[in-house]
């Protein structure tokens, strides 16, 4: 597959996710809305109203937040397998998920406003990884190794945190939302949520795309990667700083959504070949792609909606294990 | 030859035992056989002094009926609605609870408390055989109480008075709530279905939770003749579905019921609500819920007060009703507090 066709692809896929819902809306009442809106098509000011607001207000935010955490997972996860060059790794290496699951359900317990909890789960995100790399450091200087397994202690220690604080919640109602919150979900996100962790998190997108070219000559070795000029302290470590922040900031946006960042670069390498500066683009547009996916079956398939976390694992083991069977060779 | 009559010698340790039996009828160890709302023959204690209620919905019926009684209740109390409580339970441990979810109890620490008498929830989703074998192990009695509608109640509460022996409180009770249905039903029944105003249930802070008109949780809303929009059968014993927006929009609800306050703002300034028809016209109630929720979570015998709110707020022509008054009726008899105009504006805030 071409690189260049992915965009094609997202465009196509954002569209279909525009047109379906809960909401009988046909794909051409996009088209009146556009046309409405560029003056060229007549329409009633109620019917536009309603078509604006379901179209806009209700269903955009919620493609545009599938497709920047989708990218974000995704490049972070490729960029954290390249950095460890450990194909098992996803952006939860570090202990990120344990931590910011402890920070959203501790913002539930006190607030339950939508905003705290983001805040208090991109927060705790950080410290989780923070701990870990104390940790790491404590006996000496951190290796990759000693890094991963920080973060695995700092990971298990806010998870169960995180136990201890279900078990304070009152079972009514924040016990529920604790729990589908660690399921993910985009349905409260809104365009003014989505602005303020939109522009961080594709600018992080960019700079690891960017990266890819050094973490290519990094796979090469140290020695050989220092005589191509890259800095290989400062690219290592300012990978994982930004994949970290990336994801973290993702998890506050929509909780919990596994298997994306693991399994969607295993995909595009599959697709696109191992070479870094292709590899992060096309699973930064693969991982937007198949989360706006995912989303249009967590919202259209059943009466209730399926907590998205739930459909990208049931969506990706087996996706996992197609690439499994494709990539046996190159692993073993 | 005197004859030796027993209280001959001593007149006045004599009456003494005569008052003491008198007064307690039923001492500690004697116990009687009684039939629980499962239909199970059961011995337990004549006079239960410490009991404990194994699932909310059960503890907080003995509050109304026993509070002095209960060693504990499930999980804690919200610390703003103190005020609003009995003293007799004001102190007492959290325990957990063996249903839903949330803290479970411990088996150990009950058998601690010594109680001599469990009531366990005769619930849809639970199991009696494990509950009674459970409690077996520390040789504590279980008795079950059926809670699956608002009618049981009105059963529950006369089954309870005859355990504790409290039958004018209970009955007047079982009364009230009786009447109640009976008085919201019949100022309702013949509202045809298509006339029924529609209720979107909103649940969670992000109000995009909500629960199915066949629900054990929304009961209220259909004795009240509302039309929950969200047809459906329940599927889980938490319920809270994932709804969305434009879900909501497409069922076009003329009153949305909130559970929670936060929501009820969120959705006045929020554009993606603003085409809910509900919300176009301002109709967004948030559900009172002190000291207990009126509709559900847990759900309750505050719900024959809430089905009268309902069916004043759904159809004021039809059942017009001083919901202060009732509130402050319903209040002294099942909560024992006197509410002042004060707390009763803070209620209903």
């Amino acid at each position: 597959m071409r690189l260049a066709l992915l965009p094609f692809v997202l465009l196509a896929v954002i569209l279909v996710a525009l047109s379906v819902g809960r909401y009988p809306l046909a794909p051409s009442d996009i088209l009146s809305l556009v046309g409405a809106s560029l003056g060229l098509v007549d329409l009633a000011p109620e019917r536009r109203d309603l078509l604006h607001n379901l179209i806009v207000e209700i269903r955009l935010p919620r493609v545009l937040a599938a497709g920047i955490i989708g990218a974000a997972l995704s490049a972070s996860g490729a960029s954290f397998q390249a950095v460890f060059r450990n194909p098992l790794v996803s952006p939860g290496i570090l202990g990120v998920l344990g931590g910011a699951g402890f920070g959203a359900a501790l913002g539930i317990l006190f607030s339950g406003d939508f905003f705290t909890v983001q805040i208090s789960a991109f927060a705790m995100g950080l410290v989780a990884v923070g701990v870990g790399v104390v940790i790491a450091n404590l006996f000496g200087a951190a290796s990759m190794v000693t890094l991963v397994l920080g973060g695995m202690i700092s990971g298990a220690l806010f998870t169960s945190a995180l136990s201890l604080v279900k078990y304070a919640a009152d079972p009514y109602d924040q016990l529920p939302a604790i729990v589908y919150w660690m399921m993910g979900s985009l349905g409260a996100v809104d365009l003014k949520q989505l602005r303020g962790a939109a522009l961080p998190i594709l600018a992080g997108v960019g700079a690891l795309t960017l990266a890819g070219r050094a973490l290519d000559a990094l796979s090469m070795g140290d020695d050989e990667a220092r005589s191509l000029g890259v800095p290989v302290h400062v690219t290592r470590y300012g990978v994982i700083a930004v994949a970290t922040l990336v994801s973290s900031l993702s998890v506050s946006l929509a909780g919990m959504i596994g298997w994306v960042g693991l399994v969607v670069p295993h995909v595009a390498r599959l697709a696109i070949g191992p070479t870094n500066s292709k590899l992060l683009p096309a699973s930064a547009l693969l991982g937007a792609i198949f989360l706006i996916a995912a989303d249009c079956v967590a919202r259209n398939v059943t009466r209730a909606e399926i907590p998205i976390g739930v459909v990208t694992e049931l969506l990706g083991i087996p996706a996992f294990v197609l690439v499994l069977g494709r990539a046996r060779r190159a692993w073993a | 030859m005197p004859m030796t009559r027993p209280c001959a010698s001593n007149r006045f340790l004599c009456a003494l035992l005569a008052l003491l039996a008198l007064a307690a009828p039923a001492r500690a160890g004697e116990t009687r056989e009684i039939t629980d709302m499962a239909g199970r023959k059961i011995v337990i204690p004549a006079d239960p002094k410490r009991v404990f209620g194994a699932a909310p919905p059960i503890a907080v019926t003995l509050y109304a009926i026993a509070p002095e009684r209960l060693i504990g209740i499930n999980v804690p109390m919200r610390g703003d609605e103190k005020s609003l409580y009995r003293k007799e339970a004001a102190d007492l441990p959290v325990l957990g609870s063996n249903a839903g979810m949330g803290r479970q109890l411990n088996l150990e620490e009950i058998a601690a408390m010594r109680p001599d008498l469990i009531i366990a929830w005769l619930g849809f989703y639970q199991e009696k055989a494990r509950v009674v074998e459970s409690f077996a192990k520390i040789g504590v009695p279980v008795i079950f109480l059926k809670l699956d509608n608002l009618d049981d109640y009105a059963e529950a509460f006369t089954f309870l008075g005859r355990i504790f022996g409290r039958e004018a409180k209970t009955n007047e009770m079982a009364a009230y709530i009786r009447d109640a249905l009976a008085r919201v039903r019949k100022a309702t029944a013949d509202i045809p279905p298509a006339e029924r105003l529609r209720v979107y249930y909103a649940e969670s802070a992000d109000g995009l939770a909500t629960d199915c008109d066949k629900s054990f949780h929304t009961e209220p809303i259909v004795i009240a003749a509302g039309d929950n929009i969200y047809h459906c059968e329940q599927n889980s014993h938490i319920g809270m579905e994932k709804i969305s927006v434009e879900q909501i929009v497409a069922l076009a609800p003329s009153l949305i019921l909130a559970q929670d306050k936060t929501f009820a703002g969120l959705a006045k300034t929020s554009a993606q609500w603003r085409n809910v028809e509900a919300v176009k016209t301002g109709r967004i109630v948030t559900v009172p819920h002190a000291p207990f929720n009126w509709l559900d979570r847990p759900p309750s015998y505050m719900r024959a007060l809430g089905i009268q709110w309902l069916a004043n707020l759904f159809y004021p022509a039809r059942f017009p009703i001083d919901v202060k008054a009732e509130t402050q009726k319903f209040y002294r008899l099942f909560l024992g507090v006197d509410i002042s105009d004060a707390d009763y504006a803070r209620i209903m805030e």
